[in-house]
């Protein structure tokens, strides 16, 4: 198979393991911190750097 | 874990709206964006400081952060930013099997969430049979189960009828539901992740036991084709001591028409056959050579005869051999087994009415 294939199917499979997120709520005592994901590059450190994603990080705590 | 399009506090408080339930206590750090989440009302925000809160830092969620974090560099390197990241995060999951207590609820909420679910449909007809069948199987003596699982099966079984009573579900859906959870109960059940992982439980019988399904095995017949008994299919049942007997696998896996002849000529009876004693006592070698064929070879002594008998767990197949003594009246009174994760297959033969294990 050619790579973008498998690459299409590969996203398929995630897009499919997150439509399960999309409908889940969280409840109870939830954390919130945010994170920076997006790789290592030259230049202003942190979330000063623009092209960087911003992610929300929930989790439900146990107790 | 939400990916932000832009980087306003717009944004961040939709992402939070749309994945947190309206009366929650919520913790996070003193980053200025979070001070948005004041205005969302109903929230009932816990601790909000200028560094972390008092009751230390946000264990869980920075956890997971980092997990996340080493997962996407050490399985592709970086390469996952820009427009795909969401969907390189969902692939991310959280490693939450072992937590029992949350288990139920996990159970539960995936019913509620699968609506499109198309096996629970052809589920329907079945569930309550199964529901009944991995009760009695848990209540009852059964071997190589440990006694801890056998107590957590009860235990969710009784919440499940709870739930379904509270909460008042009826006619269609109930049946939905009690067939989507007898379904997961059942594949944890039998589940040789969970049974194969654990130690084996009687070192008596230790040689004698298939480690890799620790209590049960399915073996087919040579022909790999199912025998018929009452016109149904069987199949040969290994219990965890090395016996083994015939068993009829329609109804659930409780064993039932249970008999040594493979034509199932001999009349049904459960109660008594449900004895592998019995049922080992009945197979004869004409008996064994339809269940499995002719014998692959003879050794130098004529009594021992071995069949090679496909065995199949969870869909795996494997080779087994069967080797049987015969008496004089070509009726079983030895017997082993060997294969793949028997390491030392000791010989169990028929001594004053019963078997047991032979030191030769």
């Amino acid at each position: 198979m050619h790579y973008t294939t498998v690459w299409n199917m590969m996203h398929k499979i995630r897009e499919a393991m997150g439509s399960k997120m999309e409908r889940e709520t969280l409840s109870g005592f939830v954390e919130i911190d945010y994170a920076f994901f997006g790789g290592r590059s030259s230049g202003k450190p942190g979330r000063a750097l623009s092209d960087k994603k911003q992610v929300v990080v929930m989790v439900e705590r146990l107790s | 874990m939400v990916v932000l399009h832009n980087q306003s506090g717009l944004c961040f408080k939709q992402a939070v709206e749309d994945h947190v339930e309206p009366v929650t206590h919520i913790r996070t750090d003193g980053y200025s964006c979070n001070s948005m989440l004041h205005g969302l009302g109903p929230l009932n925000m816990d601790t909000i400081g200028k560094n972390y809160s008092e009751d230390g830092p946000l264990k869980n969620v920075d956890r997971v952060i980092s997990l996340a974090k080493r997962y996407l560099l050490g399985t592709f390197h970086q390469y996952c930013s820009g427009p795909h990241l969401q969907r390189f995060l969902n692939e991310y999951r959280f490693n939450r099997r072992y937590q029992w207590c949350q288990l139920v609820s996990r159970v539960i909420s995936a019913c509620a969430l699968s609506a499109r679910c198309r096996m629970v449909q052809y589920r329907e007809a079945q569930a309550c049979c199964i529901l009944t069948t991995s009760y009695s199987m848990a209540s009852t003596e059964y071997s190589g189960i440990k006694p801890f699982l056998k107590i957590f099966i009860l235990d969710m079984l009784t919440m499940l009828c709870e739930i379904t009573h509270i909460c008042g579900v009826e006619g269609h859906h109930m049946k939905r539901f009690i067939g989507l959870c007898a379904s997961v109960l059942t594949a944890l059940f039998c589940s040789s992740a969970l049974c194969a992982r654990s130690p084996i439980p009687d070192s008596a019988y230790e040689d004698a036991i298939l480690y890799r399904g620790n209590h049960s095995v399915l073996l087919y017949s040579m022909q790999n084709q199912p025998i018929k008994v009452d016109s149904r299919p069987s199949f040969f049942l290994l219990v965890s001591q090395g016996t083994g007997f015939l068993a009829n696998f329609d109804y659930g896996n409780r064993p039932i028409g249970v008999n040594g002849t493979p034509d199932g000529s001999a009349a049904l009876n459960v109660a008594h056959d449900l004895d592998e004693n019995t049922a080992w006592t009945q197979l004869t070698e004409d008996g064994a050579k339809k269940l499995w064929g002719e014998p692959s070879k003879r050794t130098a002594r004529p009594i021992l005869t071995t069949f090679d008998v496909l065995g199949k767990f969870n869909e795996e197949r494997n080779l087994y051999h069967v080797d049987l003594n015969f008496d004089k009246s070509s009726n079983v009174f030895g017997y082993r087994i060997r294969g793949i994760g028997i390491g030392n297959a000791k010989w169990i033969r028929f001594n004053d009415g019963k078997f047991s294990l032979s030191s030769s």
